[in-house]
This record gives C-alpha cells, structure tokens and sequence, in this order.
C-alpha cells in the first residue's frame, strides 16, 4: 500500500495551511507536530475527509479522496463517545451504521473492547469511565471497522501523564499487530518526548500559515520502551525541539 | 446605529398609530398612547420592585442556611400555585380591605408580580450559589466583606443571569397584563360584576366585551409590538454588553457561526445562561429539604379539609343539601374535570413536542436554519397570547359554536404559552452540539434517520425535559383563563369543563371561598405531582448522559 497525501489550501482571508504535501508509506506511523495555530488539526480533518481543502487533494491508494470512509477512522481529543451510549453500544455504532448483522457486531465489539482492555467494561457508560478508559472505547471504536489508516488526533492530551504512558504503549502494540489490517498511524501531537518514542517519522510544522518546515526520521530502534534511556533518544528529541524553536523564531 | 434603533421603533409605532386612527377611526384609538404608557408604567413599576425582592430575597437565600431553608420552599410554593387560579381570591380579598380602585390596582399589580418573581429569584439564587470558589477565596483573601463583597463580587456574578430572567419576567409581565387589567364576571343572580384598571390590557378586553373586534385585534397587535420592540432596544442591548463580560460561554460559541448582526452567536450567549439556569433552579430546589415543603401542605390539607366538610352533615338536613346543591355538588366534578384540563394540556404539548423536535432535527441538518429561526421566534415570543385569547374566541365563535371555538381557542393558547419554552431549549441545544460529535456522525458514517435517533434526539433530551418543565409550568398558568369567559350581554359564561372553569366558578359565581382554596390546593398537588414524579425525576436520570456544553 502506498498512500500520498497532498494538500493545498488557500484559505480566503487567513491561510491556516499552505501548500502542505507529504507522503505516507505503508505501515508508517507518521507524527505532525507544530506549535498551536498551525494547522495540524485541520489537517488531520482534511484528511479525514471532516474539511476540505481548498486546493490541492488527498491520495488515498493512488485514487482522490474527499469523503470520510470506512477505511480511514478517528480516534479525537475529548474521546468524542456517545454519552447516551454504553462501550459496547459506542463500538458496535460504526458497525451497525455499515450494515453488519447484529450478532456478529456485538462479537466484534466485545473483541475490541477485550483488545484494549475493557472486557469487564463494556456496559458501562462514559460517564462511569475515567478518561483513559474513555480514550480506550474510542480506540476500540475506530478499529472495530478494520481501517486501513488511524487518525490521531491528540489522543492523550486530555489525560494525565500515567494514563497517557499506558496508551502509548497500547497503541504502539495495536500498531505493529500484524493480525490488524490498521496499521498506518497518523498522530498530531504537541508533545515531542511522545512523538520521538511514537513516530518512524516527523513532520514538523509553522504556524500562520501552517507549513512544512521540516521533516525528522526517528533513528530509534523498536520496540521503543526499551531506548527511551538512550542517548540517541535525547538527540533526537533535542533536534526536532531545535526545529521547533525555530519555527517559532520565525515568526517573532 | 442605536439612535436610528431608536427612531425606527417610534415610527413602527406611530404608524400603527395613525394607521388605526385611519382604518378603524379616531374615536376608537384616540387614548391609545395613554393606555399603553399606563400598562408600560404598570409593567416596569412591578417588574423594578420584582427585581428588588427577587435580589434581595435571592441573595439572602443563597448566602444564608436558615434563610435558604424557609426563602426556597416558599418561593417554590409562589411559583408552583398557578397564578391565575388564585388571582380571584386575592381580587376579591383586596376590594373588600381598600377602595374600589385601590383594591383593583394592587390586585393587578400582584398579578403582575406573581408573573414575574419566580424566574428572578431563582435565578438570582442559581447565579450567587454558582460564584467559583475559587473567586469567593480569592473575594475573602483580600479582605471583600459586606458591600464590597457585595459589590465586587455578588452583583456582577449575578448580572447575566438576572439579565435573562429579567427577560422572562418581562415578557410574562406583558403576557399577564391582559389577566391583570380586566377581569368580569356574572354572580348566581346573573349580576355582571367588572374590575378593571385602565391600561392596553383593559382597553383590549373591553372592545371584545362590546364587540369591536377590530379593535381588539389592533390593541393585540400594538401590545405584541411594544414587548418586540422593548425586548429589542433594552434587553438584547443589554444582554449584549453584560455577554463580552462573560468568558464562561466561549466554548459554545463556534467562529462559523457569525453573522453581520451577531444574532446568533447573541442567541447562543442567551441560550447558555438560560438553559444553565433553567437547570440551576431546579438543582436550587432540589437541594434543599422538602420536607418543610410537606409539612406546609398537609397543614393546609388539614384546614382546607375541615373547611369544606365541617359544614356537610353537622348542622339542619337543610344546610346539608344546600352545601351540596351550591357548593358541594363541585366536589363530584374535581376528578373527571382534572382529566379534561390535563387532556387539554397534554393535546397542546404533544403538539408542541412534534414541533420542537422537528425543528431540532432541522436545526442540526440545515445550515440556514438558524438565520430564520431566531427572528421568528423573537416575533413569536412577541405575541401576548393571554390578549389574544378573547378575540380569537370571539372570532371564531362568529362562524362556529360556542364549545368548539373556545377549544380551539385554548388549544392555541396553549400552544403560544408551552411552545417557545419546548422549542428555545431544544432548538439551541441542537445548535450546540459539539463539534466532536457531528465530526463522529460524519467519520463512522452515521447519516438520515439513524443520525436523528442516535445522536440529534438523544443530544437534545436534556433540554427537552427542561423546556418541558417550563412548557408544563407556563401552561397550567393559562389553562383556568381559557376554561371560563363571561361575556357582556350574556347571562351564562363560556365554559369549558375543567379545573379552571370549576376554580372561577366557585370563585366568581358562588363567592365560596373555602372551595376555591381545595380546588387550587387540587390544582397545585396536580402541578407538583407531575413536576416532581415526572419532570424533575427525568431531567436527574438523563443529566448525566447529557453532552457537555462547555
């Protein structure tokens, strides 16, 4: 699989991003990372298929993409679960919506859900959850249709640091599942510390209007855990803080 | 821009004004501008010294235990009571202690203030308990206390919140005014009895009484233009200033939502206060013990009880039948006739419900709803449907009978009181869906129907529950004024069977006071029953699946 993406946009009055292009290869996990205000969220929308751009497109295998699909799924910031909702009604929702029999809905479902660690949760509703928790039926939600590419937006910046730490780990495990179809991540994220352990490579970008500034190969072997001692891991992360600085210099 | 505001309201009318004079003649209009200064003069008199004991009692029941435990229950007693069903009593109570006018303008000022009282107070209450504590540490860390506390703290925290009840209070002012100024009635004997003050409201309800629908109609339209114009130049121009205070709400308040007029992000800034303080109330009354609440009522009970059966069998076989045949023989009626009133009730709010949840369906699907729902509802709130009742009645009775004109017309009585509460929560709540969840809808492919059950109504429900509160609240208050018309010239009144037409029956025509006070105490036991089996009990078990608004 080979995925491009591509995007121009020009906004009327406010250029949130301009003339953005990059390419996601197969089983890449890509970070964008950038100070706020420079659209990475927008991107990742419009990648989506949430915003579109206004000019420039999305390659998706080669053919253009506009529309949200069931191949490309969203894990977002504040978990975005139906309150109203039990995890298992929240993870079975994709599915009914895509025409899957009930029965083999609700097993799919209680498959995800047992994936990221939910098993004895599943007639919970949000409220009842932590945040953690809450990200963990998002995370579940997104797979349950076996996309092809995870949009990240975020996903741990409402947690607080422990929880955020567990979630890495279980996504970087959903990640390199060979058993999962989903394995092409990409994260947006502010945090450098967690794209250097997280991402084969990081786009960086600046803001007003959101461009590419740089790009960033993580050097760091897998599995990650056990080189976040390293010093490369250090070097890495004070490269792409250097990258960011300067980015922001730029515009000061 | 506001000069030209200004202007502009004084020419609109004006030329109603003259337009009158012109279609339906001098001598009909000539006093107008004079009824209506006096209704204004009416309407802001009450509603300042609303303010007053709305704030004051408000903020005494907020910072104060004893007081908030004896304030809370009273006022919930105040607003439970449907005002109109025991306005009689209290008429007839003050004409008999103070002069023939006198006693009609302080009843119908207490009218007025009953209308008004209960959204400012428990607004005020919801706002000052809702201060963060972190601003009172911060009030008491650098030495605020009494005034300046006061002053500094207590007051503007307040502010918005008094804003959007004042808002209400307004409104219901203007829509009681008609209730207030006129009120005519014929005793056993056929005697027909009138209290008025002169006012719009009076002015109105005396041309349908003689039967110069035309002007009644116009006085309706002229009162609906000064609540539209008064709500337009005072209490959105307030609002607007007292809102770039407020950072609260900003998380509502999404960018592509502007417009040149600002209308609906003003809207969404309302609806945020609003819909918080709707809730609030409600948490405010259910903090507090009701067990006082209880007491106060079987004691009542207790007295009302004795009252109306102390005079049955003790005593001659005579005074018996005549308790039963005059009075008495109401009792039989009280069920069957409360079925009719909550039928009626129930008719209108299903009604309002089908349309409310049509337009929140529409309010999230269509991208231009906004831009027409807003103004509309601003005329349609406009319209004082309490003045409008009895032209509608005598209108229609024109061309069909009696019985089914007056349905009709309490049907759309009804409706114009319960639907802008149904239909503000509900609408606005489906434009403040988070953005979150309709990304959600659009990224897992949830679309048409399944779109509307899973996430628009499910969104929505919370609001839904408290409008219907309100809707319930708003409706009782109405429903006795449709159930009895007495007309000049005609020996029976217009009735429907109910609890209203049963409460002014015994009120107006046999003068029996104690039954009057058991069919209230019916009325009021019906009101709290519902509110507090169905409504409250709804809106805690779905508050917590609610979306977060900010």
């Amino acid at each position: 699989m080979k995925d491009i993406v591509k995007i121009f946009r020009n906004g009327s009055e406010v250029k949130a991003i301009d003339d953005v292009s990059f390419d996601v290869n197969h089983d890449e996990f890509v970070c964008i990372i950038g100070p706020s205000g420079c659209g990475k969220s927008t991107l990742l929308r419009i990648i989506a298929g949430l915003e579109t751009a206004d000019s420039g497109q999305i390659l998706f295998r080669g053919e253009p993409k506009t529309k949200p699909t069931s191949k490309v799924t969203m894990v977002f910031q504040t978990f975005g679960l139906l309150p109203w909702k039990t995890a298992i009604e929240n993870v079975e929702l994709p599915m009914e919506v895509a025409g899957i029999d009930k029965a083999e809905a609700k097993a799919q479902a209680d498959h995800y859900l047992k994936m990221v660690g939910l098993g004895m949760f599943e007639n919970a509703y949000p409220h009842d959850c932590s945040g953690g928790m809450r990200q963990r039926i998002g995370v579940a939600r997104a797979l349950a249709l076996g996309p092809e590419v995870l949009l990240l937006d975020e996903p741990f910046s409402a947690l607080d640091e422990l929880t955020a730490k567990s979630l890495r780990v279980l996504l970087l495990r959903i990640w390199g599942d060979p058993a999962l179809p989903t394995n092409n991540f990409v994260m947006v994220t502010h945090n450098v510390e967690e794209a250097v352990m997280m991402a084969d490579r990081i786009i960086v970008m600046s803001p007003r209007p959101g461009r590419v500034v740089g790009e960033l190969k993580v050097p760091l072997p897998r599995p990650r855990f056990e080189h976040l001692r390293d010093p490369l891991f250090f070097e890495t992360v004070d490269k792409l803080m250097a990258m960011l600085s300067s980015t922001t210099e730029e515009q000061m | 821009m506001r000069g030209l505001r200004v202007v502009a309201a004084f020419a609109v009318l004006l030329a109603t004004y003259l337009l009158g004079s012109v279609f339906i003649g001098m001598s009909a209009v000539m006093y107008v501008p004079w009824y209506a200064l006096l209704s204004l003069g009416r309407v802001a008199l009450v509603y300042f010294i609303a303010l007053g004991v709305g704030l004051g009692f408000g903020i005494l029941a907020a910072t104060n235990k004893p007081a908030e435990r004896i304030l809370v229950p009273l006022f919930d007693i105040g607003q439970s009571v449907p005002i109109l069903g025991y306005f009689p009593v209290v008429l007839t109570f003050l004409i008999l202690i103070f002069p023939h006018g006198v006693g009609n303008e302080i009843g119908a000022d207490f009218l007025l203030f009953t209308a008004m009282e209960w959204d400012i107070f428990f607004g005020v209450v919801g706002a000052v308990k809702n201060i963060p504590s972190s601003v009172e540490e911060a009030a008491r860390g650098y030495g605020f206390t009494g005034t300046n506390h006061l002053r500094y703290v207590v007051l503007p925290a307040v502010l918005p919140a008094l804003l959007s009840a004042s808002v209400l209070a307004w409104n219901d002012g203007w829509t009681f005014d008609v209730a207030s100024e006129f009120v005519q009635f014929a005793n056993s004997a056929g005697v027909l009895t009138t209290y008025s003050v002169t006012g719009l409201g009076s002015y109105i309800e005396l041309a349908t009484q003689q039967g110069h629908i035309a002007v009644s109609w116009y006085g309706v339209l002229l009162m609906g233009e000064i609540i539209f114009i008064s709500n337009q130049l005072i209490w959105h121009e307030l609002q607007n200033r007292v809102a770039t205070h407020k950072p609260v709400l900003a998380g509502i308040i999404r960018p592509d939502l502007q417009s040149p007029l600002g209308l609906r992000r003003r809207f969404r800034r309302m609806f945020g206060l609003r819909l918080r303080q709707a809730a609030q109330a409600v948490r405010v009354r259910d903090q507090v013990s009701t067990r006082w609440l209880a007491v106060v009522f079987v004691v009542v009970l207790a007295i009302v009880g004795f009252l109306v059966y102390a005079r049955l069998p003790i005593g001659e076989l005579q005074g018996f039948v005549a308790a039963l045949t005059r009075s008495g023989g109401q009792l039989r009626n009280v069920p069957l006739y409360s079925l009719y009133t909550v039928g009626r009730l129930f008719a209108a709010y299903v009604t309002c419900v089908a349309i409310s949840l049509i337009c929140a369906v529409f309010a999230v699907t269509k991208k231009n709803f906004a831009r027409y729902f807003y103004p509309l509802y601003d005329l349609g709130r406009s319209v004082p449907y309490l003045a409008v009742f009895l032209p509608l009645f005598v209108t229609l009775h024109g061309s069909l009978p009696a019985g089914i004109s007056q349905e009709i017309a309490s049907f759309i009585l009804l409706m114009l009181a319960m639907v802008w509460y149904l239909l503000f929560n509900v609408v606005t709540a489906a434009r403040a869906l988070p953005t979150e969840l309709t990304e959600v809808s659009a990224v897992f492919g949830v679309k048409g129907w399944k779109r509307v059950t899973d996430i628009i109504l499910p969104a929505v429900l919370p609001a839904f529950i408290t409008g219907s509160l309100l809707a319930w609240g708003g409706g009782w208050n109405v429903v006795i004024y449709s159930e009895y018309i007495q007309l000049a010239g005609q020996n029976t009144p217009y009735i429907l069977p109910g609890l209203g037409y049963l409460l002014d029956n015994a009120a107006y025509v046999l003068g029996d006071i104690p039954l009057v006070i058991f069919f209230l105490f019916i009325m009021s036991g019906i009101v709290i029953l519902l509110e507090r089996l169905v409504w409250r009990r709804l809106l805690r078990r779905v508050e917590r699946f609610g979306v977060e608004f900010n």
